[in-house]
This record gives structure tokens, C-alpha cells and sequence, in this order.
């Protein structure tokens, strides 16, 4: 086809389609800010220096060991469009880290697309593999975007080593809060409550704004929304760590910290304290944890403190609760007639029960019976 | 009684013969073997060897070398002619001998990548070869999808898939971008029209991703039968392109029998419905134990025949009575489907009833006979139905059965129309500027499109400066960037269907059975309140459906009735853009709203077919957008009052045939599929008040198609002057101004002459603009 030929179709197009408001097309925008310096073209920085006392951080049980505070990377990005791929650019990267007792807070500021080279050459300095990169949703957006944007000027970049902090807020916090935006982290957790923020899924459009216009007072609000971001994960960070450190003088606040979660984080981790918060929250009421508790003691042997816990769940018709009991019964104390009992009367609870559930339950129920029958050659209790 | 002894019968059966309108004898073919190519890797030979083949056609040998030299090539062979070594060879041996290179494998269906991931499985296990093969679709597991870019050797996929989840995202598969050697295109046919146009912008898409990585991948396209191969290939990929359609495969003896069922109302023209006919004749073959295919027009007809069969199968004694019958449609759950191709191949289904579902390359091994159940509708669909039948050597038989409908009552009677003429061609149009633009947006959301693109010359300019107007792009540093928080590709379909499915649930007696599925447009037609619902020949009565939840509640029936719903489209004219003057009528051009609507049902008593009752059908009308073209034959316009001067019996021939005319002619000129335009054709017209014909676009919102009409309408009307004084039929057929009307054509003389009534009102409808415009 000829270009005569095209350009005619498009015309025809056009005679339908011509733009309502068409954009003033201005192909050059400046960026220009006291504050933020010009490193290279079209790339600026702005720095700043902050004293925080992070005694609990220089311990933390989020460090991976042998790891110093000095090795964390906080980063987080804003980019040009929210559902990732190749055309979504990184326009904003904020990051900091720990230095001769301060904390150094970046931020790197793309003001046009084809200042992206510069921009990734600038990181490759300083987003190096052996560092930890500490980040909130960096594992599955962040990370992704900046390899891509890495990729596509042909360099590469990997992150070895990351602590995701969302993954950490959801355990501690999910439960409890259903929401684990960072915003209701901050207010729930930190007691921050920010003022004039402009809400994460408008950051696309504002760029994309500044870009047409020129107009950067909304793309300020963007700076101080990513500044935030940053020190709430230095902040955040420095609070998990406490939470892990001191575990039993947070978890005294019910509803602050999801102790069952706690306990069993801590446990994993081998911290002895999980038990006791475990224990403090199966007082509470809460059967799960009760539940993971007692499988810590039947795991160590600790007969008599599993047998306190489902003897307190077994009143309160706990099925997980009364089955441990009829193993126990059965298996270590050889108590058939003790264990059919209590077989007995989880069917007679009259609760509803899965199918696979209640076919085990049988299936116990006729061992029992013949083993009682065998031994003892008592009358069968049956029903 | 074998197969060879049962045409033997036929041939002397005087009721049979008596309604048959035509016998071809295709003659056997030898095969043309050669030897291994010389390189092909030991491990490879083994697996040729394990799957029984110890040589190779000729055409894939030739397959092999294009291939293998870098060329790309379109191999156009039949079904059972081997076509998947054709490829599969050349980059199992590239894989085997490059450990790095990849191979992307695009299929137009789910079903068939699936198919070809299976058949590759046992290439790769039964050769040992240590090749990973992954299938990445909609239906891919989150857990594997890393394994896939990162390990995978050949990727199987679909085009949808390609144009919304890897090319977007290609740096996730620079792996695999960074080493493809082979693209494999199969089943290019299907790429034709809008469709085919998108097709072609998907290719170029890649191929700039290709261009980034610094890979020159190979092509190698196959097609089933198509008037143009190399031509739509060629326009397809952009590339040179070697064409191989000499087949090398042996085939047996072929009797292509054309059957029209006796008239049981001759004064009405009314004939023995095609259902029982194709029952009766079926029942001939399989009631012998012979594979046989029946492909039916509709979900519903397939269902029905279908059903009709097994009872017949329960009461004769037959020699394959532990054989099944099974039907196969879009719809049914995809384990079903596999366990009926299985069943096919591995012989224990002796019978299966199709939509054309099965025309398309799914394996389902050798089968003797096919029965066509009405005229598949195109030349192309018809050889390929009837090529599922014959084996390599084994006899075998087509026969093409014709309903009472002016075009199969055509194609029945002129034989010589039928084997004479080749298949349909397919066209594209990759310039249509409504599609370009969606893949110019897309292209530059994947990497900034730059002046100096090979494929975006001169002339996209001021496209690119439309887009940077409307606020998507911005030009910056000598490029355009993608310049929107939108993810391009989502909003883009590649398709006209809807991808809504309604889950079809069985609630007899408490249970909640997920059945099957069926897009939202059929199920409107097909599992209204009150409608029996056919699948797999068991009957279940529709309680309720849900549309906004796409949900349809069913029950086991047992009634004596089927139902078929009276579906009515009409166009509503929304708002007018432009009004224009030109070949001497009025052009309007403009949105419209294309309504398919149910209303009503009738209840089918099975076996007689006798209509016992209606049913009222309560939905939401089907509406789509789009764009048309209204011809206005308006008596103050040049051409509108030569048509008004006419006798009303002509004028009301010209309007029901000119639409016909225009199906057959405008395609060549706007490059699209027939199936992508919508005709209506009005006496008068209840918006406009004169004689009109609409062409609209049956794309949601449109691809050109009414405005590439409005330009070039001189040429088309030309074009429809043309074809009616250049056929040569003698009052009508398919190819211009449709088939004869059996009845309504009957008492045709010349002075009634379709071809003539409309050949010279056209001519002097032209003259009349030329004498106005010298």
C-alpha cells in the first residue's frame, strides 16, 4: 500500500475520530526545584540526613545472620502506570540507608523518559546484590518493575536477599485489621496519620500531567507520599523488630499484635517465648492458639500440659481437641474404654461434620470397639 | 460387511442411487517416501522409529530443509498427511543440537495447543529427549508460569494470549526472545479477515521484540485448504515465504457422494429433513462397525442427531454394539472432550456427531466415512470436513448431505460449481487504521516506538501524532513512549466473541454438577427458562438462567419434545455522523445499535418434527455498537429515482438479491472476512423512509469496515456490475446474486431474469452519474 493511499484512510478516520480536547502538545518540560539537585540530565536527587535512634533494628530478628543494619536498602518506587509490563517506567525512586549512626534518605527523580538511561546507570552503583533490600509489596510489584526497566537497557540487576515487610504486617496484623495498606499499618501501628497525602493509584496521572503541563505542585505531594513511604519502613521496621525482640510486653495489648500469629512466628524461629504468648492467648479464649500450643507440648512429651489444654477445649466441644484425646487414650494410656467414651460423645454433639471427618471417627470407633472387646471383654458401649 | 463391499451396495442400490446428484471417484494416491535427512540427530531417529515411522513424506523432508536454511515456509497439506513432523522435526533437531534455542508454537485454540502439547509429550518421553515443552495459556498455573519462561524450550500458546500476557511483559521472557530460532503458526487459515489483520500487527509486534533481542526467528506456517496460502501467509508474517503443498502422503480410494433427500412436499419444495437423512445414512455405516464422522450445522442439530442414533444403535443387533456414539461441541468440559478424542483414536467410540469443531486439526485418528448433515457453508469447510475421513490406504467415503436451503439445493444440483471451483480465499487488510492504532499503542507500551521502525514508515507519523494528541503517547528524544497509566493490550480483543462463559449446573436431586459451559450470546439462544438442553444426547430441562451471574440452573427430563428458539436481529439507528451524495444515492454513515433478541420458543416433538407448542423466552436482548453503511436509494437522488421508476417486483428482486452481491464483492476490497460484516437490506426502511441497505461491522465499535466502504463505494458497485455480467451462470448462484430460490425462482424466464433486472439498473444507475458529473 502507498503512503498516498494511507494517508487518505486516515483522513477518512480522522473525519470521526478527532480528538475533543486535544492535548497542547509541549514536547520539552522543565524540572526545576530548589531542593532537588540536577545530577545529570534530566535526572535529580534530593537528600536529606535524619537522626533516629533504631537500637531494636541493630539486633533485629528480621536480619538474615550475620547481617548488619548497614547492609539494609529501604526502597520503594512510584511508577507510571500500576499494572506492571514493559511499558510501565519507574519515574521515582526512593531509598535509604543506614550510615555512621544516621540514616541517609535518597530520592532519584526521572523528569522525562529518555533521561532512563542515566537513571539506571546511576543505580547500578548503588543497588548492588549484596545488599538487603527492605521494601513493602517489593517481592511482587518493585522488584519486578525495576528488573524490567534494568532489562530493557540491557543491564541486569537481581535481589538476593529481601525482607518484604507486608509479608511480616500480614501476619502480625491481617487478622486484625483485614487491611494491610500501608497507610492503615502507619495509623494502627506507628500512630502516623498523614495529612495531604495524595492517594497511591492517582501517582500515575500525575506524572503523566506533569509531563503534558509542566504543572509539579502535585508531583511535590508525590515526593513527600514516597519520602513518607520510606521512613515508615525504617520506622516499621525498627517496630517489628521490637515486637520480635520483646514479644511479651507488646502482646499484653489484645488487639494490637495477632498473638497466635506472634507465638507461632516466634516459634518458628525457635524463641521460647512463642509459648508463653501462645499461652497467653489460648487463656484468652483463642483455640488455635490453644490448639498449637498442645502440639508443642505432645511434640516435646509434655503429656500433662497437652492434657490440660484439650481437657479445657473438650468441654467446649473442640473436635480437634477430642480426637488428641482418644489417641492419647488409646494409644499411650491404653484406655480403650475411656477413649470410646469420648468417641462416643463427639457423635452425640449433635455439630456437623465433614464426611472424611466423620468416617475417620467411625473408623476409630470400630477399632475401639474390638480392642475393648478383646481385652477387657466388657460390654460394648454402644449407642 | 467391510467398507469396500457396503459401496459395492450403494452403487447398485436403485433408492439410494435414485437421490444421489453426483458420485466422484478420487482415485488412491502413492505415497512419496524418502529417506532420514542426513543430519537429524540419533535421538530423534529413535523416536521416529518408537512411533513406528522408519520414513518420511517427501513434503516434509522438504519442510525440513526450507526450514533448516533459514527459510520460512507454508505447508499446505491435508488432514493425515503427517503436517506436525513438518515442523516438529526442524526444531526438535535446532533444540537438540542448540542447547540455548526456542521455539514458540501459536495455535488459534486452547484445544489445540493442548492436543499438540500432548503429541509433543510423547515425542519428547517415547525419544527420551531432553527438551521441556510447556503449554502457556489462560489456564496455566501461577506456580509454573516462572518455569515456563525460564526452562521452557517450546512455548505453546494462542494469539490472545500472546497479545496480552507475553508480549507486554517480554522482558520477563528474555530468555526466550533473546534465543528463538522457530515460530510455528499452525492453522493459518483461520487468520483471515479482521481477525487475520489483527494477526498480522501481532507478528509485527513480535517481531519488533525479536528485533530488540537480536533473534531472527524462522517461520513455519501450515493451512488447511484455502484459495491463497502463500499469499496470506506471505501478508500474514511480512516475509518472504516458500510455499510446499505437493503432499507426499499415500491416500486410499475416495467416493465423494452428494445426496439430496427425496421431496416429501413437492409442491413446496419441502424435502426429508436433513437430521433423520443423515441418521438413516449413518446408521448404514456404523450399524457395520465402520468409523464414522457426522458434522452437523448447530450444537443443537449435532445433539439431536446424535441422540437419534444411540437409539437406533440400542435396538439393532449390530456387530458394533459394545462400540459408542458420542457427540462433540464446543461447550463441553474440556476432560469430556479429551476422553471423546481418545475414544476416537483408540476406537472405542465407533461414532461421533460434530459441530465443526472438529473440522480444525484435533487428532482424533483415522475415520472411513464422513456425513456432512447440510452444506458446511464454504468450499474450504467442506474438503476439510470431508477429509477426516480416509486412512493412508483404506477406501473411503464423504457424503454431503443438502438440507432444503437455496445454497445446499444449489451446491447439490451443480456439482460441476462445486469440485470445479477452488476454495475461498483469504484476505487481511494490516492497514485498517482502527486496528493499527490499537497495535501502535500497544507496540509502543512495549518498547518506545522510534522513527526508524521497519514497520512503521513514513506515513505512521501522523497516526503516532493522533495518539500523542489524544494524550497516549509522548514524543520525546526522537521517540514516542507509551504515556498512560492503562495497560494497552487489555482493552484490546482480537476477537468478536465475548470470552463470557455461562456455567451450566445440574441441580436434579440436590446435586450441583458443574455440565458445561456456553458463551453468553448461545446461551441466551439455547438455555432460556423452559428449553431442553441436549448434552451428550442426556436431556436436562433449563429451571433458570442467570446472565448477569453466568449461571444456568438444569434438571434431568425425560420430555418427548425438544426446543429451538426464534432468534430476531434488527438494526437501530443511533446517531448519523455524515450524510454524503455520492454514486448517485445517499451514503449515511454512523453508530448503530445491532440487536439480537429471543423472545419466543418452539417445543420439536423428536422423530416427526411436528411443532407442539410455543414458549415465551424473557432476556435481555444481545446488543452490540458498531459502525455502519447505509445505502439510501433516496427518489431525489439520481440512482434512487431510476430505482423508484422500476417495477415493484423488480425493485423488490434487486433488494433481496443486491445484498448477496455485495457479500460476495466487498471483501475484496476491504480486505476482511465475510463474517465480519453484517448485511440487512430494507424495501423501506423505517429510519430513513426509502429502499436501504446497511452494511455494518460486526466487531463491537467497529473496524473500518463502513468507512473503507464509503471510499472505495464507486469501486465495489463496480465491482457488484462486473461479477453479475461476468458470471456465468444463467440467472443466479452462489457466487453473485446467490442461489436460485427453489420455489420462488421457479416460473424465472427472461423477463425475470435476476441478473438482468439488476444488470441494467445498475448500468443505467451509472450512466445517469456520469451524464451529471462530466
Amino acid at each position: 500500500m502507498n503512503a498516498k493511499n494511507s494517508e487518505s484512510r486516515f483522513n477518512s478516520f480522522l473525519k470521526f475520530h478527532q480528538p475533543k480536547h486535544p492535548f497542547s502538545v509541549k514536547n520539552k518540560v522543565k524540572f526545576n526545584h530548589p531542593s532537588w539537585e540536577n545530577i545529570q540530565s534530566g535526572l535529580f536527587q534530593f537528600t536529606q540526613i535524619v537522626e533516629l535512634n533504631l537500637t531494636n533494628s541493630l539486633q533485629s530478628m528480621l536480619l538474615p545472620s550475620g547481617a548488619k543494619l548497614e547492609d539494609l536498602i529501604f526502597f520503594d518506587t512510584e511508577t507510571t502506570g500500576l499494572s506492571g509490563g514493559a511499558g510501565t517506567f519507574v519515574f521515582l525512586l526512593g531509598f535509604a540507608f543506614w550510615s555512621e549512626g544516621n540514616l541517609h534518605v535518597k530520592q532519584l527523580f526521572v523528569s522525562d523518559y529518555p533521561s532512563e538511561p542515566e537513571f539506571i546507570n546511576y543505580l547500578s552503583d548503588i543497588l548492588l546484590p549484596d545488599k538487603i533490600y527492605v521494601s513493602y509489596n517489593g517481592k511482587c510489584y518493585d522488584c519486578h518493575v525495576l528488573t524490567n526497566r534494568f532489562l530493557l537497557n540491557g543491564k541486569n540487576i537481581s535481589f538476593p536477599v529481601q525482607i518484604d515487610l507486608l509479608h511480616h504486617c500480614r501476619r502480625l496484623w491481617k487478622r486484625i485489621l483485614g487491611s494491610c495498606s500501608l497507610t492503615d499499618i502507619e495509623r494502627h501501628v506507628l500512630n502516623i496519620t498523614r495529612t495531604d497525602d495524595i492517594p497511591g493509584y492517582q501517582i500515575p496521572e500525575v506524572y503523566h500531567h506533569y509531563l503534558r503541563t509542566g504543572y509539579i505542585d502535585d508531583l511535590i505531594k508525590v515526593f513527600d507520599h514516597n519520602y513518607q513511604d520510606i521512613l515508615s519502613l525504617v520506622l516499621l521496621f525498627e517496630n517489628i523488630s521490637q515486637i520480635l525482640a520483646e514479644p511479651l510486653i507488646k502482646s499484653y495489648h489484645p488487639g494490637k499484635v495477632d498473638q497466635l500469629k506472634l507465638g507461632q512466628y516466634l516459634i518458628d524461629c525457635n524463641d521460647l517465648q512463642g509459648m508463653d504468648i501462645l499461652d497467653c492467648a489460648f487463656r484468652q479464649g483463642d483455640f488455635q492458639a490453644g490448639k498449637l500450643l498442645s502440639l508443642q507440648f505432645k511434640k516435646s512429651g509434655q503429656w500433662d500440659q497437652a492434657l490440660k489444654i484439650w481437657n479445657k477445649m473438650y468441654a467446649n466441644k473442640s473436635l480437634f481437641a477430642a480426637v488428641e484425646l482418644a489417641k492419647y487414650y488409646e494409644h499411650l494410656f491404653r484406655n480403650y474404654t475411656h477413649a470410646l467414651e469420648i468417641v462416643n460423645s463427639v457423635l452425640n454433639w449433635k455439630i456437623p461434620l465433614t464426611d472424611d471427618f466423620r468416617s475417620e471417627i467411625i473408623h476409630r470407633k470400630r477399632r475401639l470397639l474390638r480392642k475393648v472387646n478383646k481385652n477387657i471383654n466388657f460390654p460394648a458401649n454402644d449407642e | 460387511m467391510n467398507l469396500n463391499e457396503l459401496i459395492k451396495q450403494l452403487e447398485s442400490d436403485k433408492k439410494f442411487l435414485a437421490n444421489v446428484t453426483h458420485w466422484e471417484k478420487i482415485p488412491p494416491r502413492k505415497a512419496q517416501l524418502v529417506d532420514f535427512p542426513s543430519d537429524l540427530d540419533e535421538q530423534l531417529i529413535n523416536s521416529l522409529h518408537h512411533r513406528g515411522i522408519n520414513q518420511l513424506y517427501s513434503h516434509q523432508l522438504k519442510t525440513y530443509q526450507c526450514a533448516r536454511m533459514g527459510k520460512s515456509v507454508v505447508q499446505v497439506t491435508p488432514t493425515a498427511s503427517g503436517k506436525t513432523w513438518g515442523y516438529n522435526l526442524p526444531v526438535l533437531q535446532t533444540l537438540l543440537e542448540d542447547t540455548q534455542a526456542k521455539a514458540l508454537y501459536l495455535f488459534p485454540t486452547k484445544a489445540l495447543a493442548q492436543d499438540q502439547q500432548s503429541e509433543l509429550n510423547e515425542i519428547v518421553q517415547g525419544g527420551n529427549l531432553p527438551l521441556k515443552i510447556y503449554t502457556y495459556d489462560g489456564d496455566t498455573p501461577g506456580s509454573i508460569r516462572v518455569s515456563v519462561r525460564e526452562q521452557g524450550r517450546i512455548i505453546i500458546t494462542n494469539p490472545d494470549m500472546l497479545h496480552t500476557g507475553i508480549l507486554p511483559n517480554h522482558p520477563k521472557w528474555i530468555k526466550v526472545f533473546s534465543s528463538l530460532r522457530f515460530i510455528v503458526i499452525d492453522e493459518i487459515h483461520t487468520y483471515r479477515g479482521i481477525f487475520g489483520s489483527h494477526m498480522t500487527n501481532l507478528i509485527r509486534r513480535l517481531s519488533r521484540i525479536t528485533q530488540f533481542y537480536q533473534s531472527q526467528p524462522v517461520f513455519i506456517c501450515c493451512s488447511a485448504t484455502i484459495g491463497n496460502p502463500q499469499q496470506l501467509a506471505e501478508r500474514l508474517i511480512e516475509r518472504e515465504i516458500e510455499l510446499i503443498d505437493d503432499n507426499g502422503a499415500s491416500r486410499g480410494e475416495r467416493h465423494f457422494i452428494l445426496y439430496n433427500p427425496p421431496l416429501v412436499d413437492p409442491v413446496q419444495g419441502i424435502r426429508r429433513s436433513v437430521v433423520k437423512q443423515a441418521q438413516r445414512i449413518a446408521l448404514k455405516f456404523l450399524t457395520r462397525g465402520i468409523k464414522t464422522i457426522i458434522f452437523a450445522r448447530s450444537r443443537l442439530r449435532t445433539e439431536v442427531i446424535a441422540s437419534y442414533i444411540k437409539k437406533s444403535m440400542e435396538n439393532i443387533h449390530t456387530t458394533g454394539h459394545d462400540k459408542k456414539i458420542a457427540s462433540y461441541r464446543g461447550g463441553y468440559l474440556p476432560n469430556q472432550r479429551r476422553a471423546i478424542e481418545k475414544g476416537l483414536r483408540e476406537s472405542s467410540i465407533v461414532g461421533v456427531v460434530s459441530t465443526n469443531a472438529l473440522e480444525l486439526g484435533i487428532d482424533i485418528g483415522g475415520l472411513d466415512v464422513s456425513v456432512m448433515a447440510g452444506y458446511p457453508g464454504s468450499i474450504a469447510s467442506t474438503w476439510q470436513q470431508a477429509g477426516r475421513a480416509g486412512r493412508s490406504t483404506d477406501i473411503s467415503v464423504s457424503i454431503l448431505i443438502a438440507s432444503s436451503s437455496p445454497l445446499d439445493q444449489y451446491m447439490i444440483n451443480h456439482p460441476e460449481y462445486f469440485f470445479g471451483k477452488s476454495p475461498e480465499s483469504g484476505w487481511i487488510d494490516p492497514d485498517n487504521i482502527y486496528i493499527l492504532l490499537d497495535h501502535l499503542k500497544c507496540a509502543a507500551f512495549e518498547i518506545p516506538v522510534s522513527t526508524e521502525e521497519p514497520f512503521y514508515r513514513d506515513h505512521y507519523h501522523q497516526m503516532l501524532n493522533y495518539l500523542e494528541e489524544i494524550g497516549l503517547l509522548r514524543y520525546t528524544g526522537e521517540k514516542w513512549f507509551w504515556a498512560d497509566q492503562s495497560y494497552p493490550a487489555e482493552k484490546i480483543s482480537l476477537r468478536t466473541a465475548t470470552p463470557e462463559n455461562v456455567v451450566i449446573v445440574n441441580t436434579t436431586q440436590g446435586k450441583n454438577e458443574i455440565i458445561g459451559e456456553m458463551d453468553r450470546p448461545s446461551a441466551k439462544m439455547m438455555l432460556y427458562q423452559g428449553a431442553v438442553y441436549l448434552h451428550q444426547s442426556e436431556q436436562y430441562i433449563v429451571r433458570m438462567l442467570d446472565t448477569a451471574n453466568l449461571k444456568c440452573l438444569v434438571e434431568e427430563s425425560n420430555s418427548n419434545y425438544y426446543t429451538d428458539s426464534i432468534v430476531k436481529t434488527d438494526i437501530k439507528v443511533l446517531q448519523i455522523d455524515s450524510i454524503e451524495l455520492k454514486s448517485g444515492i445517499e451514503l449515511f454513515i454512523g453508530d448503530v445499535l445491532v440487536r439480537n433478541e429471543v423472545t419466543k420458543y418452539k417445543k420439536i416433538k423428536f422423530y416427526t418434527h411436528e411443532n407442539i407448542g410455543y414458549g415465551d423466552i424473557n432476556l435481555p436482548s444481545e446488543e452490540m455498537d458498531t459502525r455502519a453503511i447505509a445505502l439510501v436509494f433516496n427518489p431525489h437522488t439520481t440512482g434512487g429515482k431510476i430505482f423508484d421508476q422500476l417495477k415493484p417486483l423488480h425493485r423488490e428482486i434487486i433488494i433481496r438479491r443486491i445484498g448477496n452481491l455485495i457479500e460476495n464483492v466487498a471483501p475484496l476490497f476491504l480486505l476482511c472476512d465475510r463474517q465480519d460484516m453484517g448485511l440487512s437490506e430494507r424495501l423501506k426502511d423505517p429510519h430513513f423512509d426509502h429502499p436501504a441497505v446497511y452494511i455494518y461491522d460486526t466487531y463491537p465499535g467497529g473496524t473500518g469496515i463502513a468507512e473503507g466502504f464509503a471510499q472505495q463505494v464507486e469501486k465495489i458497485l463496480q465491482g457488484c456490475l462486473d461479477l453479475v455480467n461476468q458470471c456465468p451462470c444463467e440467472y443466479s448462484c452462489p457466487s453473485c446474486l446467490g442461489p436460485m430460490e427453489e420455489l420462488a425462482d421457479l416460473d424465472i424466464d427472461e423477463k425475470t431474469n435476476p441478473k438482468t433486472i439488476i444488470s441494467e439498473f445498475m448500468q443505467s444507475w451509472f450512466s445517469s452519474i456520469q451524464q451529471i458529473q462530466p
